[in-house]
């Protein structure tokens, strides 16, 4: 039922519900009353009577109160609706008038929502949501810390792992579990899995209860008990097609029969892992105190904070680095430290995405100050009609609610837009850069998303249209009707639109400045050198299954397959490394060096060693500094030998020639002699320096390391475009062993872009922002100039009248735009250089208020103020002078 | 007032009025006598309930209410049926005859029922 719309008049007097429903019980009882008295009654019998009559009349009153107020509520809600419908109807009205008004209000709106919707959309999936496990507020990760070094995040060794798991009055459970390369064979082609070793308490830990069959339990993974396995949904639909008979089955995993005895859940897994296998850890037979290789994950028991959890960790700690002097010296500092796991998941991307809101913000910002101006333009035309409706009696409320729910709708169109500008942004980027933030899998639009782009919408709404729409009423309440009242008003209209602009400028040159430091920074980073010569390098990744390839195989498996690939067609070298820069992980092996002893509270020297074979230096093209590389007097049956790089030939012989010198891995193996000093190289990454290195021949591990490395690159140094070798290359390893799974091959540019993927989506998100706040402000400064030199056509017609020079009336118009950009860009770059040093760590090899950036940008601006003022100038110049004239 | 007055159910109070305000606009007064000549002052109205009744019904929308001048020059508060009013008056005029015949048939059966 809809309240019929005189209504509305009823309260044109205002209403008293309590007066009203006095007034009418108390007619009834007064009539009552006469009623009584004609019939002869006195006065106190007729009034006694009458009240009798009616009953609890105090009972009524209140009941009529409360109905009446519930009815009043009925009608303001109606009122209300009926208000809006109103509005939106005359707002239809009034944006179908002006499409070319409305498409540039609600492009301008998109870009600066859908900006947002997608930055948001990445902070909620990767920051807000919690971690798919049950909850996830409890997990934590705990690491061995290393303080003497300041190594807060260290592996954890299984003795270690066990000792913290025992801290039972502060976690309810914790599991170990290391990446572990995984190779399928048997069912068709071979495929390299993403692989996870875990203790069984890794799934009761995370929360998860497998799909199909079970999780780990009893003794999975110890020597003599069946194999097992464990497989990721997404891993069971693509590789087996959802097929339940797939649980039961025995795989071949890196040689050895495991039979699937779990599925999980779908969009459940750890990371990106496809395949679990158990590890058992025997108290009885723990692998050594310094053998950290696992990462560990723990549930605190309800109740219990982080902090209590780390105080409990270091009293543990501390007793048992006394216990294990030998181990642990003093000067290690070594501890243990736990973090929340959700912090740990998201890692480093905290701060970009807060820059990224940050910035989008600002877009929103500019954005809304243009359609404000837009707004304010339009309301010259609109005065006429406001005026004649608040002379008909509309209040000025009315009007300004009129006003805003135009603004408002206009900004729901753009939040609309902005969504799919959003969606298909958001779409390509991930395609373009899926690796370059944690948990992009659970990058989506959902209900948050759209709840937080309404809300935002409303707000833009209100934000960018109650200043034109102020200005407007306003202006109008005070001159009524009075005809041409241009001068006062307008001007006022006019100062608020360059306030707005102003503004605008100074946003946009906080956002570019922000951009083009990201870009300086990227260029920098990208035209780093890495120390080796990236280009016609193809990078292989091979991993050889321990149940088929002992040490000697496997460095003979390896010989072999470099001297066949060099001998490929458009091959020119071949070599293979244990960990390939610029994305090298490696392990770090403590040595002992000849003729120096170690107090015990002294740790050992702890350089990453690599395994290489021969050519390794000259495929790469890393030169020595000193001494010679790796020759064919080098092999299995000759002494060992060993390089090192520059930064750990200063660290440990920083004033003596460490040609000639002798280290070991451990008492029981022999001396490896230092042969040659190689130049450092980018090996951690590009913004990092090279940690110490020592460079093994990988055919003589065995003897000089008593083991083998099965994981290498095999590095192709090309005459011809290194992808092209893909094939070739492939047929060589499946000739060699066809059961091997050959994932990775890459070229090392792509590497190198790989490596600094996460840099790269930064600068292109703050990139694309960047451009959208300079083409806003650059429409803004149009905008109003345009805006300026239409409203002083008739001036300038007079001076061009009167002989005025078109320069001077260019200068004249250009001169105004420039003040205003002036203004806005030292503004924003006060701003700026307020607020960059937030991206600090986001920088590399350049300051945050670098000069050149700052310079650059704010002469970028100035070209592109002129351009805008100087094309409504000219338009101005070339208006026929009669014309003009005659414009008003 | 008869002592053989029937208390009236809430529902039953809603029609008397409404077929009351069936003759015309009139002020809850005039509610009151007319439903007191009607039923010869068999039901016992406690006029006090009749005022509820009304605006309740108005916030329905069965009634509509106004202010005008009584006939001793009073303001008063008139009601009036609305076409949703009417409606509801026939709808319960026939359940109510329905239930009442029904009632009538069993208590002026003379044959036990088999």
């Amino acid at each position: 039922m809809t309240t019929p719309k005189w209504r509305r008049y009823l309260r044109f007097w205002g209403s008293d519900a309590r007066a009203d429903a006095d007034d009418e019980l108390s007619f009834h009882i007064d009539s009552r009353i006469a009623e009584y008295r004609a019939m002869g009654m006195t006065a106190e019998a007729a009034e006694a009577e009458a009240m009798k009559r009616f009953g609890d009349l105090e009972r009524a009153k209140v009941q009529l109160q409360a109905i009446d107020q519930l009815q009043e509520q009925d009608r303001r809600r109606a009122d209300m609706w009926d208000a809006l419908r109103q509005d939106l109807r005359y707002t239809g009205r009034a944006l179908r008038r002006n499409p070319g008004f409305t498409f540039i209000a609600v492009l301008t709106l998109a870009l600066g929502i859908g900006a947002n919707t997608a930055i948001f959309s990445v902070v909620n999936g990767v920051l807000l949501r919690p971690l798919p496990y049950a909850s996830p507020d409890h997990l934590v990760r705990i690491y061995t810390a290393f303080r003497g070094s300041g190594t807060l995040r260290y592996a954890v060794s299984q003795p270690e792992f066990m000792d913290y798991k025992g801290l039972t009055q502060v976690f309810e459970n914790a599991a170990a579990y290391t990446g572990a390369s995984i190779t399928l064979t048997g069912d068709g082609e071979p495929e390299r899995l993403r692989g996870l070793a875990a203790t069984r308490d890794l799934f009761p830990v995370l929360g998860i209860k497998p799909l199909l069959g079970r999780a780990f339990e009893g003794e999975d993974g110890r020597a003599g008990v069946e194999p097992v396995v464990i497989v990721s949904h997404d891993f069971w639909q693509n590789r087996f097609g959802g097929e339940r008979s797939l649980l039961g089955r025995v795989l071949s995993l890196n040689g050895i029969n495991r039979r699937v005895v779990g599925i999980l859940p779908p969009h459940v897994t750890v990371g990106r892992t496809q395949a679990f296998i158990p590890i058992f850890i025997n108290p009885d037979s723990m692998t050594g105190r310094a053998s950290n290789y696992l990462t560990v994950a723990g549930r605190l028991r309800p109740g219990v904070t982080l902090e209590r959890a780390q105080r409990e960790l270091d009293a543990l700690t501390r007793r048992v680095a006394e216990e294990h002097k030998q181990t642990y010296p003093a000067s290690m500092g070594y501890g243990a430290t736990v973090f929340s796991l959700h912090d740990e998941a998201v890692g480093d991307v905290k701060q970009p995405l807060f820059i990224l809101l940050g910035a989008v913000g600002l877009v929103l910002l500019i954005a809304c100050a243009n359609v404000a101006n837009l707004l304010l333009a339009r309301g010259e035309a609109r005065q006429q009609e406001v005026a004649v409706r608040l002379a008909l009696g509309a209040s000025g409320r009315r009007i300004l609610r009129q006003l805003l729910t135009e603004s408002t709708v206009l900004a729901l169109l753009g939040a609309a837009g902005g969504a799919l500008l959003a969606w298909w942004g958001m779409r390509t980027l991930l395609a373009v850069n899926p690796e370059a933030i944690p948990r992009f899998q659970e990058i989506r639009l959902d209900a948050t998303v759209g709840l937080v782009t309404l809300v935002l919408a409303i707000i833009t709404g209100v934000l960018f249209g109650f200043a034109p729409a102020m200005q407007l009423v306003r202006t109008e309440l005070q001159a009524s009707l009075r005809e041409g009242s241009r001068g006062s008003d307008s001007g006022r209209r006019q100062r608020l639109g360059r306030t707005l602009v102003t503004a605008e400028v100074a946003l946009a040159v906080v956002v570019v400045i922000g951009a083009a430091l990201l870009l300086r920074s990227f260029h920098t980073l990208r035209s780093t050198d890495p120390g080796f010569r990236a280009n016609n390098l193809l990078v292989i990744d091979l991993s050889l299954p321990n149940s088929r390839y002992n040490p000697v195989a496997t460095s003979g498996f390896y010989r072999k397959l470099v001297d066949d690939m060099a001998a490929l067609p458009g091959v020119r070298m071949a070599a293979a490394v244990s960990d390939v820069p610029p994305v090298a992980g490696g392990y770090n092996w403590d040595i002992e060096i000849d003729g120096r002893t170690r107090a015990t509270d002294e740790s050992a020297p702890s350089p990453n060693m690599r395994a290489v074979t021969r050519d390794y230096f000259r495929v790469m093209g890393i030169g020595l500094a000193t001494g010679r590389g790796f020759g064919p007097e080098d092999h299995a049956a000759s002494a060992p030998v060993a390089l090192l790089n520059e930064a750990a030939a200063r660290a440990w012989w920083p004033n003596a020639n460490p040609l000639g010198q002798r280290i070991r891995f451990d008492r029981a193996l022999p001396w490896i002699t230092i042969v040659g000093v190689a130049r450092d190289v980018k090996s951690m990454g590009m913004n990092e320096a090279a940690p110490p290195e020592i460079f093994t021949l990988h055919e003589q591990l065995p003897t000089a390391a008593g083991g083998a490395e099965r994981s290498m690159y095999v590095l192709l140094k090309t005459t011809v475009d290194p992808m092209s070798l893909n094939t070739g290359a492939r047929r060589v390893v499946r000739q060699q062993d066809p059961l091997l799974a050959i994932n990775n091959v890459r070229s090392m540019e792509q590497m190198l872009d790989l490596s600094v993927a996460q840099q790269r989506f930064m600068m292109l998100l703050l990139g694309v922002f960047g451009l959208v706040a300079l083409s806003l402000a650059a429409v803004g400064i149009y905008g109003i100039m345009s805006y300026a030199v239409k409203r002083r056509t008739r001036e300038i017609g007079i001076r061009m009248a009167l002989g005025g020079a078109p320069r001077d009336v260019l200068l004249l118009v250009v001169g105004q735009g420039m003040k205003l950009a002036g203004l806005g860009l030292a503004l924003g770059i006060a701003a700026a250089l307020a607020t960059t040093r937030f991206m600090k760590e986001l920088l590399f090899g350049i300051e945050p208020t670098d000069p050149l950036t700052f310079i650059t940008i704010g002469l970028l601006l100035v070209t592109v103020a002129l351009i805008a003022s100087w094309l409504p100038a000219r338009r101005a110049v070339r208006t026929d002078p009669t014309a003009a004239l005659r414009s008003e | 007032m008869g002592t053989s007055s029937i208390d009236l159910l809430q529902g039953t109070l809603d029609v008397l009025v409404l077929k009351t305000l069936s003759w015309g606009p009139r002020h809850g007064y005039a509610v009151a006598r007319g439903l007191q000549q009607l039923t010869d002052d068999v039901l016992q109205i406690e006029e006090g309930s009749l005022y509820p009744a009304l605006h309740r019904m108005e916030r329905r929308g069965w009634v509509e209410s106004e202010w005008g001048l009584s006939e001793n020059n009073r303001r008063a508060k008139y009601y009036k049926l609305t076409t949703e009013g009417r409606k509801q008056l026939r709808a319960e005029s026939s359940t109510w005859s329905a239930f009442s015949q029904a009632v009538s048939k069993v208590l002026g059966a003379t044959v036990a029922p088999a």
